[in-house]
Order: structure tokens, then C-alpha cells, then sequence
């Protein structure tokens, strides 16, 4: 009670317009999502028995789910997609980033080349890019065999399987990256590029010394929200990969599962702890990130 | 407390990349109002009736181009000018997550089509009404206008809660072409599984890309028939779990002999990247097992439509077996407008509407003696062995969950058929998985 001391009236008004304005959005925040979340969790402990009739059974769900091997193996594919995808397609929209955003001529066309997955719907890349992965009739294959190397099973093998559809999850999601990573390099003053080059630095040491500390708190959200896109990966998997495919073991992701118990198999509660299994490990991996983000971002 | 607000922040991201996995789909639903709104638009206009007009939602699966349902919608209201039906089209995929919602929130379609599938679990819950008693509408009508094997898996204790509509077999589909060219007769009756390997053989060209046979992994066009021609069961007359039946064993490696033992067909990998139909009509296979619904696919398209034909699938070391599946009209128990849902259900699987569905070639309609108005709209081709296969056929697989064990039938089969588990461990895995799963249906 002492803290109502130190505002005056007029400061309590202010917060009482300040929690109005964002009340709105809290309100969406706590039915569209923490309400979802709790069902969720609720739904984790039942059994489903078809038509909204669900049957408590305690923790089974999540005994089950730590004994099946099938959802390992999606968790060891979903972190691999991870670690391909994430610091590749971070590292090459930072480059192009900073490519596009230097004095080149045609810097609009470039940018717009680059932004262009991002308008596009994934079921559509995902089709045309599986088109081009054909191993028979497909585009890729046709000029490595013009190089001469023999043709790759690129959808169907299981050691490519996985890989083929990091290049699609990369390339699609790279305008995005770069728009947001544009933002943090036109924040940048000029004047410290001006500095440096009249003591003499280099390209590369402007970039390591000025552009890379600058833009950190831009490159730590591309980062974090990267990871959780990826950890979420669904819908490539799912257009790409048949359920004939015989590689489909070996490129299915955890929310693949989750679409597979809830929707096709209909155990509801099953799919349920998948998901809230997926939820903890995104938030292990986003708690590591922020204790390791002291030794690299650079707050103003 | 930047650090504080900003890990806030990551928090409801991380929740909002739940919220998509619980929305609904408001689309729909407006969809809906604005053909009822037209609906009352029409009925207003209409001022010299003044007859108090029921409207009726009639739900498929389908892509909403299907010309049949919209020319028997509109026979039925020219006959009923009381009653207004809403056509609903959903895509397969979506169709049973869209009913089962509907059926929890109160909202079902008045009429819709059922699939054996799924059937027996909206009867358990009391969701159909029963449809055997609609004599005090059409006089004709009666459950022994259908054949036995399509009414069938919609009795349950003897009532009926659904119409036949249609039924489907499987066919063995030959490339002429590809007969001709190497001199060898065609497929006929009298085929086994010897006989369709030794030919496989004979017309296998790898240098010109040309196999003998499509192998392609499929439950109903492929497995389920020679699992049965075998003389195994998935699921046996009694309702357990047949898998680890050496007999159901054989009818799986008839599929891995023919990839990968006598080599006269694709491999599972070239069939994920190019589907069989696709290569069946581009002239890459000289034969494979197709069901009865691609004769429309096929017979429109100018690549193979004077090319190829039918005809019986061959027998097995055991016997000749096919599987057969049909379709039907229900009604659902929430329904208000219960008497014009009869009336509609009742025309549906009348003969007058199922041969208009014949005319334009679809599947084949139940209703007896109409299969032969189909069999007429593909007379360039032997498609009465569609209807002669009946014989033999057998019902697919089911039990009261179906869903909960076919998807792990489907991941075995993929597995075995591409050879990476072998025929028996992977049965026997399979079979344990199933024991489980039916025990649970208990």
C-alpha cells in the first residue's frame, strides 16, 4: 500500500487508460491462447472416447508418449531440421541483408526476389518444389545430370529426406528474416561506418566490429523465433512427405505426430501431451537462449 | 526489466504457436448463412405458392463440381416444391473432422452420405435415425433393392441406418498398347497370381522404362485383395486381429516379391515421387490393381482413354477375392425437418436417382439394375467385370474404431513393402499393435 504513495492522481488515471488500451489484446491473449494452453493440458490427462467424451487416466498419456519410440525418433528428426535450418538461414539472411542493403544498383528487384516466398502460400512452394525433387522428371536432377553426377533420390531416400525439406523450410522463410534484419541494420548510424573507414577498416571488420554488435538484439529475436518455428515444423513435412513415402520415418516431425494422433487416429488426449511435450521443450531451448544471450547481444 | 518485458514477450509467442491447433473455421459457417439468405430471396419471390418451404443441409464428400448431385437435387425439389436442399461439398480430409464437430455442437447436416469406416461409432452414440421403414413415402421401397454386400455394413440388430448409394470393386487395369507390342493376350478370368508374374515379366522393358506391373502400396486397391486371395484376414470373422496369419503374411509378400524377387514393377520410392496412376496413364506400366472409381479418371483422359481396359483381379494360392465397399445416405437424429430428410434420403436411393448418377459415369450406383446404366457409360470397355467381381467380393476390414488400427496398418505396410522390415517381423509387430488396439475397443 505504501507504492499508492507515490503516485499522484493524475499517474493513476494515466495507468487506468494504459491498462484500457491494452486490455483488448490481453483479453485475446488469455482467450485465444492461455485458455487453448490450459485445455490443452486438461485434454493431456484424458482418454478420448469419441464425440467429446474423454475419461480421466492421470499421467498415462505421458507414460505412453516416453516409452514410444516413434516420437523419439520425431524429436531427434525435429532437432536435426533445427540445427540444419535455424543458423543457416540466419547466417545467409544476414548476408543478404546487408548485401541488399548497401549502395548496389537494383536494390528493390533484389529485395523483392527475396521477400517473394514469403507471399507465396507454403502448400504452393511445397508442391513446386516437390516437383523439382522428383528424382525421374525432375528439374534438379536434370542439371546434375548434365554435370554427370547419377540422380539423387531426393524425397524418397532416407538420408536426403530430411535435408530436401530443410532447403525448402530455409529458402522460404529467408525474406522474412531479412526484412526484420533490415530493420535492425538501417538502425545503425551511419556515422560509426564513416569513423571507422577514416581509421582505416576493413569491409569484414566494420561488419564484425560495428554491424554485428549493433544489430544483436535484432538478430537474437531472428534467432529465438527461428527455433520455435522449427520446432513447429508441420506444414512442409506434411506436403511433401507421403504417407507412402518410405522414408517418411526418417523426415516426420513431432507436430507431424500431433496431426497424425489428433486428427487422423482421433486420440485427442494422446495428441495432446505430444503437444504440450513440444511446448516444454521449446521453452528448455528459449531458456538457454536468454542465459546465453548476455555473452552475445549488446543492449543500447 | 527490458530482459523481464522482452521474456514476457517470448512467452505469448510461444503460446500463440498453440493457438492455431484450437480454431475453428468461422469461413464456412458464413458460406452457409448467405445461400440460406439467397434461399429465403428465392422462396420470396415465389408469390403464387405460398406453401411454407423446409430447408434441408445434404453434406458429401467431394470437390463441389460434382454435376450428378446438383441434377438430382434438382429432380427432387421439381417433384418437392417444399422442400429446399443446401449442398454441402467437403473434401475427404476434411469431411469426418467436420461431421464429428458438427455432431458435438449440435449442428449436423440434415442428410448426409456415411462410409463403413466410420458408421457403426455415430450409431453406438445415437446420432442416425433409421431409414428402413420409408414405404409410407416411395411404396417401392425396399432394403432387397440393393445387392446384400451394400446394405450390409449398415445393419446393425437388422435396422438399416443408411441408404445404399453406391459400391466399388477392384479391377486388374492393362495397357493394350503395351500387350500388343510384345504379342502376349490380354488378362482374362482365368488368371492367377503365376500367371500375372510370368507376364510381368514378359513385358517388363527397363531400357525403355516399362514395367510389367505397378506395385504401388495401397489398402484397398492393393493389400487388403491379396491379403484375402491368400486365404488371410486382417481382421477375421470373429474380430480379432488375423496379421500374424501366415496366410495374411503370403498375401503381403506377394508385393515385395513383385518389386523386389521377380523385379517387375517400380520401386515404393519411384512411386512416392510419381503416383502409379500417373504412370499407368502415361504409359509406364503395362497392368496394376485399380478400383472401380478411376474407369472416369481414365476413360477422360486422351493419354491412355483408347489404350487401355479391365478386367478380374486373378486369383490367389487360396482363392479369388475382391474387396468391395459401399457408401450410403443417412440422417442425422438432431435433424427438425425430419420428414423432408426422409423424403430426400428416400429419393436419394431410388432408382430414378441413382440412375442419374449412372448416366454421368461416377461410381457405381447401388440400386438394382442400375449398375448396368453404368456399366453402358463405359461401353468401350469390359466394365461389367466390376459387376461380375461382386462374387467374390468381401467387405473391407472393419471393427468399431477402424481409424485407431488403420493408420498403424498403413505405417507396417509401408515399411514391409519397401523392404525395410521383413514380411514376417513386421506381420507379427503389427499384430501386437492390433491386439492392443482391439482389446481397448472392448
Amino acid at each position: 500500500m505504501t507504492k499508492d504513495l507515490k503516485y499522484s492522481k493524475l499517474d493513476k488515471s494515466r495507468f487506468k487508460w494504459g491498462y484500457i488500451m491494452v486490455a483488448p489484446t490481453m483479453l485475446g491473449l488469455l482467450i485465444l491462447n492461455l485458455w487453448p494452453l490450459m485445455q490443452s493440458f486438461w485434454l493431456s490427462l484424458n482418454k478420448n472416447l469419441g464425440f467429446n467424451n474423454y475419461k480421466y487416466i492421470g499421467s498415462d498419456n505421458y507414460i505412453k508418449m516416453f516409452s514410444d519410440s516413434t516420437i523419439w525418433q520425431a524429436i531427434g528428426n525435429t532437432l536435426v531440421f533445427t540445427i540444419i535450418t535455424v543458423p543457416l538461414a540466419v547466417f545467409i539472411s544476414l548476408i543478404l541483408a546487408s548485401l541488399v542493403n548497401s549502395k548496389i544498383k537494383g536494390k528493390g528487384i533484389y529485395r523483392t526476389i527475396y521477400f517473394l516466398p514469403m507471399v507465396v502460400a507454403p502448400a504452393a512452394i511445397a508442391m513446386v518444389w516437390k516437383w523439382m525433387f522428383n528424382a525421374d522428371y525432375g528439374i534438379i536432377n536434370y542439371l546434375l545430370g548434365t554435370l554427370g553426377i547419377d540422380p539423387v533420390r531426393w524425397l524418397t531416400n532416407p538420408s536426403t529426406a530430411l535435408l530436401s525439406v530443410s532447403i525448402v523450410a530455409i529458402w522460404g522463410q529467408l525474406g522474412y528474416r531479412m526484412i526484420i534484419l533490415m530493420a535492425g541494420l538501417n538502425s545503425i548510424p551511419n556515422s560509426y561506418y564513416e569513423a571507422a573507414q577514416i581509421d582505416g577498416a576493413s569491409a569484414i571488420k566494420q561488419f564484425r566490429h560495428i554491424t554485428l554488435p549493433l544489430v544483436s538484439p535484432t538478430l537474437f529475436f531472428v534467432v529465438i523465433t527461428g527455433f520455435m518455428n522449427a520446432i513447429k515444423q508441420f506444414d512442409i513435412v506434411y506436403m511433401m512427405i507421403e504417407d507412402v513415402n518410405p522414408a517418411l520415418q526418417h523426415a516426420q516431425t513431432i507436430l507431424y505426430l500431433y496431426f497424425e494422433e489428433a486428427f487422423v487416429k482421433n486420440n485427442k488426449g494422446y495428441a495432446s501431451a505430444i503437444v504440450m511435450f513440444t511446448f516444454v521443450i521449446i521453452m528448455i531451448i528459449t531458456g538457454i537462449q536468454f542465459v546465453l544471450q548476455k555473452k552475445w547481444v549488446h543492449y543500447e | 526489466m527490458k530482459r523481464i518485458i522482452s521474456l514476457l514477450l517470448v512467452l505469448v509467442m510461444a503460446m500463440a504457436s498453440f493457438a492455431g491447433c484450437a480454431s475453428d473455421k468461422p469461413t464456412e459457417k458464413t458460406k452457409e448463412e448467405t445461400t440460406k439468405e439467397e434461399v429465403k430471396k428465392d422462396t420470396t419471390k415465389d408469390k403464387e405458392e405460398p406453401v411454407e418451404v423446409s430447408e434441408i443441409r445434404y453434406a458429401y464428400w467431394g470437390d463441389g463440381n460434382e454435376d450428378f448431385v446438383k441434377a438430382i437435387v434438382e429432380a427432387f425439389e421439381a417433384k418437392n416444391p417444399d422442400v429446399k436442399v443446401i449442398i454441402e461439398a467437403l473434401p475427404w480430409s476434411e469431411y469426418w473432422t467436420k461431421l464429428e464437430a458438427s455432431a458435438m455442437g449440435g449442428a449436423m447436416p440434415d442428410v448426409f452420405i456415411h462410409h463403413p469406416k466410420y458408421i457403426e461409432q455415430y450409431v453406438d452414440n445415437n446420432l442416425l435415425v433409421p431409414v428402413d421403414d420409408l414405404n409410407d413415402i416411395d411404396p417401392n421401397f425396399s432394403l432387397d433393392n440393393y445387392p446384400e454386400a451394400t446394405v450390409a455394413p449398415f445393419l446393425f440388430d437388422g435396422t438399416a441406418y443408411g441408404l445404399p448409394k453406391d459400391f466399388d470393386t477392384i479391377g486388374l487395369f492393362y495397357n493394350k498398347e503395351i500387350f500388343d507390342a510384345a504379342g502376349v493376350p490380354y488378362p482374362d478370368s482365368t488368371w492367377d497370381w503365376d500367371k500375372l508374374v510370368e507376364v510381368a515379366k514378359q513385358l517388363t522393358d527397363k531400357e525403355n522404362d516399362i514395367y510389367g506391373y505397378g506395385a504401388y502400396i495401397t489398402p484397398q486397391q492393393g493389400y487388403y485383395n491379396t491379403i484375402m486371395q491368400a486365404g488371410g484376414y486382417l481382421i477375421t470373422p470373429e474380430g480379432k486381429s488375423g496379421a500374424a496369419m501366415p496366410e495374411t503374411m503370403a498375401g503381403m509378400q506377394y508385393w515385395v516379391d513383385m518389386i523386389y524377387t521377380h523385379e517387375v514393377s517400380p520401386t515404393p520410392e519411384q512411386f512416392a515421387d510419381t503416383e502409379a496412376k500417373q504412370m499407368f496413364a502415361s504409359g509406364k506400366l503395362a497392368m496394376m490393381f485399380a478400383g472401380s472409381w478411376n474407369m472416369n479418371n481414365f476413360a477422360q483422359n486422351e493419354d491412355i482413354a483408347d489404350k487401355f481396359d479391365v478386367a478380374e483381379l486373378p486369383a490367389g494360392p487360396a482363392q479369388k477375392a475382391v474387396m468391395t465397399n459401399s457408401i450410403c445416405f443417412s440422417i442425422a437424429k438432431s435433424t427438425e425437418e425430419l420428414e423432408a430428410a426422409r423424403r430426400f434420403v428416400a429419393f436419394l436411393a431410388s432408382e430414378e436417382s441413382q440412375s442419374i448418377e449412372a448416366a454421368f459415369g461416377g461410381a457405381i450406383p447401388a440400386f438394382q439394375g442400375t449398375a448396368s446404366k453404368w456399366v453402358e457409360t463405359y461401353s468401350d470397355y469390359n466394365a461389367q467385370i466390376f459387376i461380375d467381381s461382386l462374387e467374390f467380393a468381401y467387405p473391407l476390414p472393419r471393427t468399431k474404431n477402424t481409424n485407431k488400427w488403420y493408420s498403424v496398418v498403413k505405417d507396417y505396410a509401408r515399411l514391409i513393402i519397401s523392404n525395410q522390415v521383413s514380411v514376417e517381423e513386421g506381420c507379427t509387430k503389427l499384430n501386437e499393435e492390433m491386439e492392443a488396439i482391439l482389446a481397448e475397443e472392448q
